[in-house]
């Protein structure tokens, strides 16, 4: 572990020098909001704001991606099949690195969850679109000095505010400084050389360690999961707390699409003539075609199935499977439903 | 790296109308690379996803025996998009596969044991996969019996095969249609009934139930009253799928997903899950 200190007014040079090595995504304004962005200029990078407003899991795996590619000339494919049509072509894998400037602690866990996912042993399981971008993008963290009253990132496995789980480099603001902790071989090589930043003196150290001490401390919803696990699946499905706690959710959609940890998606194929993409697209568990059959059969026919879902999943399923609970505490569900549910009271619903 | 989404492309070696709807055909479909056809290597219950450049992917049970080399077998029911484009597409035509996908039905477990074989309608697929193979092995299993009705003679399946099957003396045939019909001599009522009339011993006997949920949920009891316990009753489940591979989210009944952990669960398993199928 290298300390090192790097001035405020030093940070926009030091990510367009970064931006000429490869691509930087950073927090950036995108009209009202705050969103990971790739910048070339590095005066674009905001890091004194609260959290973007998406989480930042679309640099690893996109709203909307190109799988493969295909044309569907019938012709060809009787005469050429070998070769062309009807055929599927992997797309091209990034070429350049990239690194993810400034990502807050809960949603660097994410990444840890959904690595879980995209990785379950065994090269058929193996998500190649989001591994193949994960080992190429370098991740930078920005510790939280203020969490807001949303933010439980101190609860189930999540190591709060300044957690430097899956960080190759943790960012402390401290005064008109940041000091740089480097955590690993690949935030070393990322660094290497870089103007503006030099050795950490002590006085910086300490300080950044009572930022640190103190943002913890305004952490204070804590929400606790203990008794779920041993819960069995059917006691919690037919748990009566579900028959009211789904009334007023519209099915937006909004909290999946903002999660970082939601993973749902689809695939759908698009075609100009006879050029063809196959994609994916992110999809929500919230909607009611998402489970439906070709017949009309619906397995989860109601909003209150659809709703169960989403918390069983992270609080249940996803315990059962992986041994972790699948949020990491960000808020954003929080902020941004449009009727005020709050997972903080669901999941103390289910602990019960 | 090795990217699982990307399906094999197969040619139709021929396609099979197989029953007087019109509604169900069977493709049977070659590989067009060895090494793929190689690399293929599944156990009846398992299922793959059919791919049609610019129309989508389905997943379907492979209704072929591993025992059968060079081709694979699928019958496919019309329903929506990708399916009725499939039933307009020709023999010749390229395609893609993307498998072995799913737990298969427990073979070893099956051998040395008795099975029973219950089905209705169209999910009789992979239940032809596995009969066809355990009457390749026939040596590695107790009695097989076999339970099979459709509404009419017509809409039964592989009826050249359920003939063949039905000459042997190897094998306990019970075809059935649910009204009298003409020129059909075989048996005549539901699957439930024929169950219990052909009553099976569920001493050191698996039973495999294939159907429509309403076929399903009548057999069970019978089942249970013929002495089978929960965890000698196996389904299979079909839930709506996308990637296939326990990833996309979307066919998970509690945490297991039908893709991965499925589609064959014993009854015992499925009494511990949400009935979200
Ligand atoms: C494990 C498994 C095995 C199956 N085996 C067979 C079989 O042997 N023969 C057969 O005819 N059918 C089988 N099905 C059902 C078959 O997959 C659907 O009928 C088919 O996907 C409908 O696609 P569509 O595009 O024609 O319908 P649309 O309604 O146009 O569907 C669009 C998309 O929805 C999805 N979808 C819709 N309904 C289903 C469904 N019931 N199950 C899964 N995905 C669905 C598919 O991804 C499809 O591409 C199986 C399903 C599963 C899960
Ligand atoms: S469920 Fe809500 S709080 Fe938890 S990770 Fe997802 S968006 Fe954040
Ligand atoms: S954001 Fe709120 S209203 Fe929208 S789907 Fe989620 S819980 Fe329901
Ligand atoms: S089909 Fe994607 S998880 Fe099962």
């Amino acid at each position: 572990m290298k300390e090192m200190v790097i001035n405020k007014g030093d940070m926009a040079g030091l990510l367009t020098e970064l931006a000429g090595e490869m691509t930087v995504i950073a927090p950036a304004k995108k009209g009202d909001n705050l969103l990971f962005e790739p910048i070339s200029d590095g005066s674009k990078a905001v890091l004194d704001s609260a959290n973007t407003r998406l989480s930042p899991k679309g640099v690893l795996f996109p709203q909307c991606e190109q799988m493969m590619t295909f044309t569907t000339d019938r012709k060809q494919a009787r005469l050429v099949a070998a070769e062309n049509a009807g055929i599927m072509q992997d797309v091209k894998p990034l070429d350049q690195g990239q690194v993810i400037w400034g990502i807050r602690p809960c949603d660097t866990a994410g990444f840890l969850i959904l690595d879980k996912v995209f990785n379950q042993g065994g090269a058929e399981y193996e998500d190649a679109y989001y591994l193949r971008r994960r080992e190429k993008t370098a991740i930078v963290g920005l510790g939280c000095n203020k969490p807001l009253s949303t933010c439980f990132c101190t609860s189930f496995d999540n190591g709060g505010p300044f957690a430097t789980n899956g960080l190759d480099v943790l960012l402390t603001e401290v005064g008109d400084k940041y000091v740089v902790t480097v955590l690993t071989d690949k935030g070393e090589a990322l660094l290497k050389g870089k103007n503006g930043l030099s050795e950490a003196d002590s006085a910086s150290i300490d300080q950044a360690g009572q930022i640190k001490d103190a943002a913890l401390k305004l952490v204070y919803s804590s929400i606790k999961a203990d008794k779920i696990k041993g819960k069995t699946t059917m006691e919690l499905f037919d748990d009566p707390c579900w028959d009211t706690l789904y009334e007023t959710c519209m099915a937006c959609g909004v909290c999946t699409y903002s999660c970082p940890t939601c993973h749902c998606f689809d695939i759908q194929d698009e075609m100009i003539d006879t050029e063809g993409v196959r994609m994916r697209n992110w999809d929500s568990c919230m909607f009611s075609l998402f489970t439906a059959h070709a017949t009309g059969h619906n397995p989860r026919p109601t909003k209150k199935e659809r709703f169960k879902q989403r918390f069983m999943h992270k609080f249940k399923y996803f315990q059962e499977k992986f041994d972790r609970i699948a949020c990491v505490g960000c808020g954003r569900c929080i902020q941004l439903c449009p009727v005020n549910i709050d997972v903080r009271q669901v999941v103390k619903e289910m602990n019960r | 790296m090795n990217n699982p989404y990307i399906p094999k492309p197969v040619r139709i070696e021929e396609i099979i109308t197989e029953t007087e709807d019109r509604n169900l055909k069977t493709f049977k479909l070659a590989f067009l690379n060895k090494e793929d056809e190689q690399a293929f290597r599944y156990t009846p219950g398992q299922f793959a996803e059919l791919s049609i450049a610019g129309k989508g992917e389905i997943p379907i049970g492979i209704a072929s025996s591993p025992t059968e080399k060079g081709h694979l077998l699928f019958t496919v029911n019309k329903v929506g998009v990708v399916t009725t484009q499939l039933h307009n597409m020709s023999v010749g035509e390229v395609m893609g596969v993307r498998g072995p996908l799913g737990k298969p039905y427990p073979i070893d477990k099956l051998e040395g044991k008795n099975v029973v074989i219950v089905s209705g309608g169209f999910a009789f697929t992979t239940l032809r996969s596995t009969i066809a193979y355990m009457l390749e092995n026939r040596e590695r299993f107790g009695n097989i019996t076999v339970i099979y009705g459709a509404r009419t003679p017509g809409m039964l399946l592989y009826k050249d095969q359920l003939k063949e099957w039905q000459d042997r003396d190897d094998i306990d045939m019970h075809v059935t249609v649910d009204k009298k019909a003409e020129g059909w001599t075989g048996k005549v009522g539901f699957v439930p009934a024929v169950t219990k009339e052909v009553a099976p011993s569920a001493d050191n006997t698996y039973v495999l139930v294939c159907g429509p949920p309403i076929m399903i949920k009548f057999t069970q009891p019978v089942l249970t009253e013929l002495g089978f316990t929960p965890e000698t009753i196996i389904m299979s489940l079909e839930n709506r799928m996308k990637c296939g591979i326990g990833v996309c989210g979307r066919c998970n009944v509690g945490p297991n997903y039908v893709c991965k952990d499925g589609p064959v669960f014993t009854l015992a398993e499925l009494n511990e899950m949400p009935k979200e199928y």
